[in-house]
């Protein structure tokens, strides 16, 4: 019974619903589309976001110690390597391209080793990178630049340590993606690479960001 | 009036960017650090807030862009079912 | 009839059955992964509620024997004897608990994992496994928490703010492993729910039955939605100042210690940029369910759907620009003060927007005074007193003067411990869907009456407690002279608190009872209208026989279409086929 219809219900005829309450007139028959965005494409995306918020905490933090610093690098404080981190963003920029065109190789369907190729380049420079900034790092360590030595130290090794460890990941996802690509048991879809690429893509793109703020 | 209205909130704004230097509360020590100190939290502060409505609006935006693009997908396939149809009638 | 074809299908269905590990410990589906949730928090309310009685035992009789809590070993307790040291660890504790581990596991993992799939007719979780791992990951935060009791010099004792420089350092609380297992806890918690929250995102943007649009959603999931963003983007900020802080404690960095150079109130900036949203994300769920069984159980569509989820939208953006005000006194630009002040104050405007409709909802409908209905206006009237206070204090004067007092305890109070009356809501009208059986109403309307009249007893003095200047956080008030007329206030406070802490017994019996008893419930008890109730109680593995098709919103109750005062989003009127051509 409803006894209970609100004023505004019963004042209107039956057929001109007006859309209130979340509601009105249904598109009819209601059809199921399948997702503009698929889950895996939305999540990653999703998961940058987090990432991006993460790295938003930690810039945040050395924004207010560069700024407020007298002087930055402080006295005493070993430089930055500018120039071979400079080439070293190159590559891994290099890397990034080297992804875009196995993105591209596997939507458009060409040969596996076109794809393979790519992957492998980008992979490889990728661990260039990682090996370089070891190197450096251990550089810095042995100027006395520690994790202890004032906010100086602890901010780089923490920002840039941070994207290292993104790098290290990004770089064992595609190792794994690379070996379901040469072994030819697997069928490989595009959403695999993809998915990779979005996050290598991420770690790339984040590089540069970095690079200006902490070493420039 | 129009006038009276303008004049009073331009008072009132100009109060408000010179409230600083008259407010005298006992706890505002942000002079402590220095006015580089200041301006480094003023700046990270902006950097945190503009943060997430980048992010948020940046995936708005993409999925406005791929709505649109499987709008134009589906319409080109629909166009391509229909127009062979014509053909033969 | 639709309904009893589906329920013949449902019958025929031959199921076939997981194992006991695979079904109730290891299980990926949706809802048992809810309840998980669900029994985690109920665990954790029990454990925060204790620490409360403890300490409110300590505020009116100092340093006085606690009653059967003789067995705690030195130097935690002194033959029952609350010391500073572990007073101060049980207020951090307490309010971390109920924070972390009752209200989010609850609202956010509980009923958002049980609801969303359910009320958006989709067969499970975008994810399942994912899921599943959330729920484990977040058990294992919650045991190294608690674990933290029982390491040498007890839990973390640095608020649950945990400012800087006091968290830093160990030497300044005296605190080694207990701040180390509390910043760990929370970095795996923060993991759990990053799982959890794109899970959500993604299982409400891309798992909607066909026909249910945006804005047919019930608002229960809009604001699970818009916490799950909230989330996403909120605990990452907090992990990274975690992260800064563990470094400082463990590998010498001084991020937040003024000896290296570091600054103590960038800790205060990432953790209340952190903080705010985080209090949206504990009121908006509490807000979601609350708006839903509003409507359910006054027979009434909800007033203003649609201002209902715009408010809550704009929440989410303003929740952003609001942080400083946790700072006023914290030594701030005093600009950029104002601005936090004229922020604050601008987001009482959704929420007064919800609060309005929600009385507007009530107003002339039918209402059933029935548990969950109490429960929920029980919140309504906790958040408007909880929210005007809130408004006081968003003015920077008024706030230095009652900052770090009770009265700032008495109003988080009435906003995060009122939403426990949503989530009791929650659970009272949830529970036959979830289980399948029915609780006991006249328990229910006892624990109500009984809840409702002591939390506001225990609550409200607080506000005169803090304008006398009682102090938060202190261990002795009868040590200060200008308080030690108040302690009458704080016995009055702590006699309410324990007929609060023991009419908790009385959820618990009905709650215990009532899984042990045999299957009871109907689909649809409250004949309610979103999609869930269409299910079975509780729903099988994968929730629907066949995907349910959405014609309307969830909140055409008393609608003239039809003989009963309720029609099922599921529903197709024969009149509405006509309508739609």
């Amino acid at each position: 019974m409803p006894r209970e219809a609100t004023l505004r219900k019963y004042s209107e005829p039956v057929g001109t619903a007006v859309p209130a309450f979340g509601g009105g007139d249904p598109p009819f028959p209601p059809k199921a589309r399948a997702p503009v965005v698929s889950n895996a494409r939305l999540a990653i995306l999703m998961f940058i976001a987090a990432e991006l918020m993460f790295f938003a905490g930690l810039i945040g933090a050395f924004i207010v110690f560069k700024l407020a610093a007298p002087l930055w690098p402080p006295a005493f404080q070993p430089r930055l390597p500018v120039e071979v981190t400079g080439v070293n963003t190159a590559i891994l920029l290099a890397s990034g391209v080297a992804m875009h065109l196995a993105m591209r190789a596997s939507k458009r369907r060409e040969p596996r080793a076109a794809l393979v190729r790519w992957l492998t380049i980008a992979a490889l420079l990728g661990i260039v990178f990682l090996l370089v900034q070891g190197y450096e790092w251990v550089r810095l360590i042995g100027y006395g630049l520690t994790l202890s030595s004032g906010v100086y130290g602890g901010t780089f090794y923490t920002l840039i340590g941070c994207h290292g460890a993104h790098v290290l990941g990004a770089v064992t996802w595609l190792g794994l993606v690379l070996a379901r690509a040469r072994s030819h048991r697997h069928e490989l879809s595009a959403e695999t690479v993809d998915l990779c690429g979005i996050y290598w893509t991420f770690v790339v793109a984040l590089w540069p960001a970095l690079y200006a703020l902490v070493y420039l | 009036m129009k006038t009276r209205i303008v004049f009073q909130a331009a008072f009132a704004a100009a109060v408000w960017a010179v409230s600083g230097a008259a407010q005298a509360c006992p706890v505002c020590i942000n002079g402590a650090g220095g006015e580089k100190l200041l301006d480094a939290f003023n700046w990270s502060v902006l950097f945190l807030m503009a943060m997430p409505y980048t992010i948020v609006f940046a995936v708005i935006g993409f999925f406005v862009y791929a709505y649109r693009r499987a709008e134009k997908k589906q319409r080109a396939e629909e166009s391509a079912v229909m127009s062979p149809a014509h053909d033969l009638s | 009839m639709t309904e009893s074809a589906t329920a013949h299908a449902a019958h025929a269905e031959a199921h076939h059955e997981l194992g006991f590990v695979r079904k109730y410990l290891f299980s990926t589906d949706h809802k048992m992964i809810g309840r998980q949730f669900l029994f985690l928090g109920l665990f954790m309310l029990i454990i925060g509620g204790l620490l409360a009685m403890m300490m409110r035992w300590e505020l009116a009789w100092p340093e006085t024997n606690i009653p059967l809590m003789g067995w705690v070993p030195e130097p935690y307790m002194y033959g029952g004897i609350l010391p500073p040291q572990t007073y101060n660890a049980f207020f951090t504790m307490h309010a971390t608990i109920m924070i972390f581990f009752v209200v989010m596991p609850i609202m956010v993992g509980g009923f958002g994992n049980f609801l969303i799939p359910l009320m958006i007719g989709a067969g499970d979780m975008a994810f399942p496994k994912l899921n599943m791992l959330s729920f484990w990951v977040g058990l294992v935060s919650g045991i190294v928490m608690l674990s933290s009791f029982f390491v040498p010099g007890g839990p973390a004792a640095g608020g649950w703010t945990s400012y800087a420089p006091l968290s830093a350092q160990a030497s300044f609380t005296g605190v080694e492993w207990g701040q180390h297992l509390w910043i760990i806890s929370l970095i795996i918690l923060g993991i759990s729910s990053l799982m959890g929250s794109i899970n959500y995102i993604t299982t409400v943007v891309n798992m909607r039955a066909p026909g249910m649009t945006y804005f047919r959603m019930p608002l229960t999931i809009w604001s699970l939605f818009i916490t799950a963003i909230l989330l996403l983007l909120a605990l990452p900020v907090l992990t990274a100042a975690l992260a800064m802080l563990l470094f400082d404690r463990m590998f010498g960095t001084s991020f937040f210690l003024p000896a290296g150079g570091g600054e103590p109130l960038l800790w205060q900036h990432l953790f209340w940029f952190f903080g705010h949203p985080e209090v949206y994300v504990l009121v908006l769920p509490a807000m979601g369910v609350t708006s839903d069984i509003l409507s359910t159980l006054s027979r009434k569509p909800i007033f203003g759907y649609h201002a209902m989820a715009f408010s809550m939208i704009a929440i989410a953006f303003l929740s952003w620009v609001v942080w400083g005000h946790h700072m006023f006194v914290s030594g701030m630009n005093p600009l950029l003060g104002t601005a936090f002040m004229m922020s604050t104050m601008v987001i009482a405007i959704p929420s007064a927007i919800k609060t309005f409709n929600w009385l507007g909802t009530l107003w002339g409908g039918s209402i059933r005074f029935t548990a969950p209905m109490l429960f929920a206006l029980g919140f309504v009237s906790n958040f408007v007193i909880g929210g005007l206070s809130g408004i006081f204090m968003a003015a920077t004067p008024v706030d230095i003067f009652i900052h770090d007092t009770y009265y700032i305890v008495a109003h988080f109070h009435y906003v995060v411990a009122g939403i426990i009356f949503a989530l009791f809501a929650a659970v009272y009208y949830w529970f036959p869907k979830m289980f399948g059986k029915k609780m006991s109403e006249p328990l229910g309307k006892i624990h109500f009456i009984l809840t409702y009249i002591f939390f506001n007893l225990t609550f409200f003095p607080m506000h005169i407690l803090g304008v006398g200047g009682h102090m938060r956080r202190i261990y002795n008030p009868t040590q200060y002279e200008f308080l030690q007329p108040l302690q009458g206030i704080n016995h009055f406070i702590t006699i309410s608190a324990f007929i609060l802490g023991v009419s908790q017994l009385f959820f618990l019996y009905n709650f215990i009872a009532s899984l042990a008893k045999k299957r009871d419930a109907e689909r649809n008890p409250w004949h309610a209208n979103s999609l869930e109730w269409s299910a079975e109680s509780p729903p099988p593995h994968g929730n629907y026989e066949t995907t349910p098709v959405v014609y309307r919103g969830a909140y055409e109750y008393s609608s003239p279409e039809v003989a009963e005062d309720w029609l099922p989003q599921n529903r197709q009127v024969s009149g509405g086929v006509a309508r739609a051509h």
